[in-house]
């Protein structure tokens, strides 16, 4: 794998729930499934770009549809705002976008959030 | 006596009119995002066994075109049912998803020249998947939750 997915998944649960200052044990439990599944297949996105399997523009947009599913997941939560679901997982990514671009070779991460802060 | 008689009608009359004031529980939600999330799975399935050219982006528009319709008719039921901000945003976001993916199919197919040929690359098949489910499972999580919450507060 591209990089360590444990390590990416714990510092995007933590990001996420730093963003949602939350103190509830459900939505840090959400958090902390969500941000292992987005690591996994941010690493899975990786793997795919460096065999060849997708290029830059595909690993783009697979990604968005995985931080689109994780905005879902946090929007459906009563307490969570969309705007503050949507910031929780974009501030995540922005945190983990310095390891994965690096592993990638390409700034998906740094395009979909620059795309992101352009369109909110 | 009296005081004690005026305080419980009191009581109840607040009790129900807050009661008139909730929403059923919606179970309609959680069949519909069950069906899509179910109707995700299979089309997905079917992709991944389908050869180029029929796995083209073109030769299955209408598949996103029918999750897409899901979508909103899921969107508009929440809507015209006055359900919960979270489950429409929640919704909102489901949409959004199933459009990435279709993009992500469209761009796959764009390409064409590599070994998928017009086909979406397996692992990518596998990550719009799961997306989709996982976005429509916390809608239907949540309009479960909503609904058990609401039982509870009628069997009071």
């Amino acid at each position: 794998m591209p990089f360590n997915i444990e390590q990416i998944g714990t510092q995007l649960a933590a990001d996420m729930i730093a963003a949602l200052r939350t103190d509830s044990a459900k939505i840090a439990a959400l958090a902390r499934a969500e941000g292992h599944k987005l690591a996994w297949s941010l690493a899975q996105i990786a793997d795919m770009l460096s065999q060849r399997h997708i290029d830059s523009d595909e690993a783009q947009v697979l990604a968005r549809v995985q931080k689109d599913a994780s905005e879902s997941v946090f929007a459906s939560l009563a307490e969570v705002s969309r705007v503050a679901a949507s910031k929780a997982v974009s501030r995540a990514l922005t945190s983990a976008a310095g390891i994965v671009d690096a592993a990638t070779g390409f700034p998906i991460l740094g395009t979909l959030l620059q795309v992101a802060a352009a369109r909110s | 006596m009296r005081q004690l008689q005026l305080c419980l009608a009191m009581s109840i009359t607040m009790i129900l009119a807050a009661c008139a004031t909730l929403p059923p529980p919606d179970r309609k939600v959680v069949r519909m995002t069950d069906a899509l999330r179910a109707d995700a799975g299979e089309f997905y399935a079917n992709l991944a066994a389908k050869p180029s050219p029929d796995c083209a982006y073109a030769a299955n528009e209408v598949g996103y075109a029918a999750l897409a319709a899901q979508a909103s008719v899921l969107t508009s039921h929440l809507a015209a049912n006055r359900a919960s901000v979270a489950l429409k945003r929640a919704a909102a976001a489901l949409a959004a998803s199933i459009e990435a993916a279709r993009a992500s199919h469209q761009a796959a197919s764009a390409i064409g020249d590599d070994k998928f040929g017009l086909c979406l690359a397996p692992g990518a098949l596998a990550l719009n998947a799961d997306a989709i489910a996982r976005a429509s499972a916390g809608i239907a999580h949540a309009s479960r939750a909503i609904a058990a919450n609401q039982d509870l507060a009628g069997a009071d």
